[in-house]
């Protein structure tokens, strides 16, 4: 059987700071700028299609669906992974108290 | 990633026939590309756990797969939502399409293969097996469009597309895509191993407190 806790590497993976730098803000912050320049650029597409009179044909909610299905789900992802890390952070520091806690009262 | 989409809206040129919707294919190939990718890393990191039964391959192989499953499902959402406009279908049983919903099933089955294992090791093992099998599959996803007829369009990346597929401008945004996407795909797999260590590490302060 293999011991899990036996790899020291893991100490290595362990540290968050070093492995995950950005915080939930840094990601809202990101996907706020995404989605304004996405809106921008499939805007001014638009424009574009109505001014050469070809807008019937440019498919732009197609388009629009693809990127924000995309990035939605990107970004979801990298959220859900900050916030599974961010729990898992809390009950190592919970644990290390009580081991510390046991280990000094003995 | 914002300099790409600023590229794929602003300086890549609007395909002739198929209009705006052919910008569908900066995405659409790099999630195909980090799709295969990810199983490749599956495939790697399957075969060096059972070689040298290393608990850290196991945890690169489980994230590539995670993310990789991420990716197959938008490369299949996002050509679905490509064939609307330009097939008329949402989806029809072309080879191309139909061996990536079977890849893409082979990794959600892996995925599921872990899930419910009796015990962790069990999961690893079960799962690396079932890693180097399925990636066999990946190779006749890349050459469905060769090996059958399909309507499906030609390769225009990789070792088996045609230099005069795609136009010059073009092929650089849709490399240049491809790159951030491998960059996303590597921060997303590493976020990912860092899940796994932490949850090692719990592993770990509860077997030394005798809590399970």
């Amino acid at each position: 059987m293999i011991e899990y806790y036996q790899y020291d590497i893991r100490k290595e993976f362990i540290d968050m700071k070093k492995w995950s730098p950005w915080r939930g803000r840094e990601y809202a912050k990101l996907f706020s700028l995404t989605l304004c320049l996405m809106v921008f650029g499939l805007i001014s597409m638009g424009v574009e299609s109505l001014e050469t009179g070809k807008l019937s044909d440019s498919n732009v909610p197609f388009l629009f669906a693809v990127f924000s299905i995309t990035w939605a789900a990107f970004f979801g992802y990298a959220f859900y992974i900050r916030r599974r890390q961010r729990d898992l952070e809390r009950e190592i520091a919970e644990l290390t108290d009580r081991y510390t806690k046991t280990k000094n009262s003995k | 990633m914002i300099t790409n989409l600023a590229l794929i809206f602003f300086w890549a040129p609007t395909e002739m026939v198929m209009g705006l919707v052919q910008k569908v294919l900066y995405v659409h190939v790099p999630l195909a590309w980090i799709g295969f990718l990810a199983f490749f890393v599956v495939f790697i990191g399957s075969v060096m756990y059972l070689w040298k039964k290393a608990q850290p391959w196991d945890g690169l192989a489980q994230a590539a797969a995670e993310v990789g499953v991420l990716c197959t499902t938008l490369m299949l959402v996002t050509g679905a939502i490509w064939a609307k406009p330009v097939w008329g279908v949402w989806w029809t049983w072309d080879p191309r399409l139909t061996t990536s919903t079977i890849l893409w099933l082979m990794y959600v089955g892996y995925l599921m293969l872990r899930g419910y294992a009796p015990s962790r090791e069990q999961g690893a093992r079960y799962a690396a097996v079932m890693g180097i099998v399925a990636f066999v599959n990946v190779p006749i996803v890349y050459y469905s469009t060769i090996l059958w007829r399909t309507v499906h369009p030609e390769m225009v990346i990789g070792p088996a597309s045609e230099t005069g597929n795609l136009d010059s401008q073009m092929r650089t945004v849709l490399l240049f895509s491809a790159l951030t996407f491998t960059l996303l795909f590597v921060y997303l797999v590493k976020e990912r191993l860092a899940l796994t260590c932490a949850y090692d590490r719990i592993l770990s302060i509860r077997h030394k407190e005798g809590i399970y």
